[in-house]
């Protein structure tokens, strides 16, 4: 079975999972297209290394679909496994082997063969900067080496979709300068999401951002509209409860990022503080504006926002 | 790509120091087992050719080494292979979830290799027999048969402790648990001869290859019981891919 290269290369539809009673996964839905990088934020336990492990089939337990290059994870797994290349948050190595039979091995079991094999690991080598210890035991390596062995595993078969949980933990200043590079040399076709709790990491290479929070994806954004001096977020606080609708009609909104009903980040086209504007609409439909702040740097500011709400119960009153 | 997956097997047991240290060890009692029969032997023949004038040394040893030797792999497989599933790391982290590879591969790669392993061992033993071929005149049929039977039993052994080692996260419980299984079915034997118990047990189907005799019903057995054992670790491992993750 080919893949299908008008599809987007990843297509995740109410992608939901519970475990005993709590929602771990709650009705995610995620496109990725060819060339795209995403950036996956969220604290702890937000359910981003599940929803990874989801996306790159290592875990089949959700409701909702996944399809990589237009293949149904469920439906044809070995198809759609092809197209991917995954790399867990600890590195899954086999420390007795050295670099070289552990990349010949990942390559074999993704069915490459003969030059294909070879080219492979010679290119995983390149690309990670593993050459000079492929013929050491990965159990002998230092922590960034076995990360890029972990990586080198991922990227042997030049997979067209690279899932990568935490690729940059644990390295230090010189290893993530490392990785860094490797995620901005992988080929124009291929496409990236990873996982990280490190703005700065996300900033530096993501073309999009998605967060999530408590299983729930709180926003997904290119990452110029964050950074783009055009675009303006504002901090808002209501005396009533509001959802996504109520502030779709306000003037130059793109987009709404909620910490709870009445306390939300909106991001405009507007350079000037408008509250004038959004009061208006918002009264119009019934919610009324307490307080309105500019924010500056908006992906920091939602994540300590979302870091004081998990560390305090939810009150049912504004914050 | 089963062959891939059980060179791979082979490959990590030839490094793991366990492994070698529970070879190593049954090596030494298959040693010791033989050395022991052959020096008793040596001191029954007078009476052997007395009372049992039809018992040469070939069925000596099937009786006195090669059947205990059996009941040395029921502790041995489980030991050598606790860490198939259980212990494989890289595999826990979801490198071979995330491959294109069915779970059918998946067992049928680890258990050839797991197997194989073992049959290596188990050639150890035959060249000890066959070392006395030039000295004296072995029945090969029977030592043949013999050794098919143990092999039979190997295999199932294996496909038993590959299942365990799909139910638990660790070894020394999945080694645990295929050994009280296999004690079980060893002793349901004891069962009065043709119950389902006895049906059951592998040494009611090893008993006549070691007499020399082989049986298609119970060369059977081991091929059933060996294909019912690795359709139950399919079915394990797919349904492992299904359950839930823990929350991060």
């Amino acid at each position: 079975m080919c893949a299908d290269t008008s599809q987007p290369l990843l297509c995740a539809n109410a992608v939901s999972m519970r475990h005993g009673d709590k929602h771990t996964l709650q009705s995610i839905d995620l496109t990725i297209d060819t060339g795209d990088s995403i950036g996956l934020l969220g604290l702890n336990g937000a359910g981003k290394s599940t929803l990874l492990k989801i996306l790159s089939g290592a875990n089949t337990s959700h409701t909702g679909s996944v399809s990589i290059a237009g293949l149904d994870l469920r439906e044809q797994p070995i198809a759609a496994r092809q197209q991917l290349g995954y790399a867990p948050d600890t590195p899954p190595v086999y420390a007795e082997f050295t670099v070289l039979e552990f990349l010949r091995f990942a390559g074999k079991l993704r069915r490459l063969k003969g030059k294909a094999l070879t080219d492979g690991i010679n290119n995983a080598l390149e690309l990670c900067q593993l050459g000079d210890v492929q013929n050491r035991v990965i159990g002998n390596l230092s922590h960034g080496y076995q990360q890029r062995v972990n990586l080198a595993q991922a990227v042997v078969h030049r997979p067209r979709l690279l899932i990568l949980d935490e690729p940059t933990n644990g390295l230090d200043p010189a290893q993530l300068l490392d990785v860094r590079a490797l995620l901005q040399n992988l080929e124009p076709q291929q496409a990236t999401i990873f996982s990280s709790h490190q703005l700065a990491e996300v900033q530096a290479n993501c073309k999009r951002v998605v967060l999530i929070d408590a299983g729930r994806k709180v926003l997904d954004l290119p990452m110029d509209q964050l950074t783009d001096e055009n675009y303006s977020t504002f901090e808002i606080r209501l005396k009533q409860a509001a959802n996504t609708q109520d502030f779709q009609h306000l003037p130059g909104f793109v987009a709404a990022c909620s910490v709870n009903p009445r306390h939300w980040l909106l991001t405009t086209l507007s350079r000037e503080n408008p509250a004038a504007g959004f009061n208006d609409t918002l009264t119009g439909r019934g919610v009324e504006l307490l307080k309105i702040t500019p924010v500056r740097n908006h992906l920091e500011t939602l994540f300590s926002l979302l870091q004081i709400k998990s560390d305090k119960p939810p009150v049912g009153e504004p914050t | 790509m089963i062959k891939t997956i059980a060179a791979h097997e082979l490959r990590l047991l030839s490094r793991s120091p366990f492994a070698w240290i529970a070879a190593g060890l049954t090596q030494l009692i298959f040693s010791w087992l033989f050395l022991a029969a052959l020096d008793r032997f040596d001191s029954v023949q007078a009476e052997l050719a007395v009372n049992a004038p039809t018992t040469g040394l070939t069925a000596y040893l099937v009786v006195h080494f090669l059947a205990p030797a059996s009941i040395v792999l029921m502790l041995a497989t489980p030991l050598l292979c606790m860490s198939l599933i259980a212990g494989d790391a890289a595999y826990q982290r979801g490198l071979w979830a995330s491959a294109p590879v069915s779970a059918g591969e998946i067992v049928g790669g680890k258990f050839f290799g797991a197997v194989i392993f073992q049959y290596l061992l188990l050639m150890v033993s035959v060249v000890m027999v066959c070392s006395l071929a030039p000295l004296t005149d072995l029945d090969k049929g029977h030592l043949t048969v013999a050794f098919a039977g143990l092999a039979g039993f190997i295999a199932m052994a294996t496909a038993l402790s590959l299942l365990c080692s799909s139910l638990t996260r660790r070894p020394p419980l999945a080694a645990f648990l295929s050994f009280a299984v296999l004690l079980l079915l060893w002793l349901a034997a004891a069962g009065s001869a043709g119950s389902f118990t006895a049906a059951l047990s592998p040494s009611t189907h090893l008993h006549s290859f070691m007499q020399g005799l082989l049986n298609s019903q119970d060369a059977l057995y081991f091929c059933c019981a060996c294909a019912v054992l690795l359709t139950l670790t399919t079915l394990r491992i797919s349904a492992t891919c299904r359950a839930p993750a823990q929350p991060a």
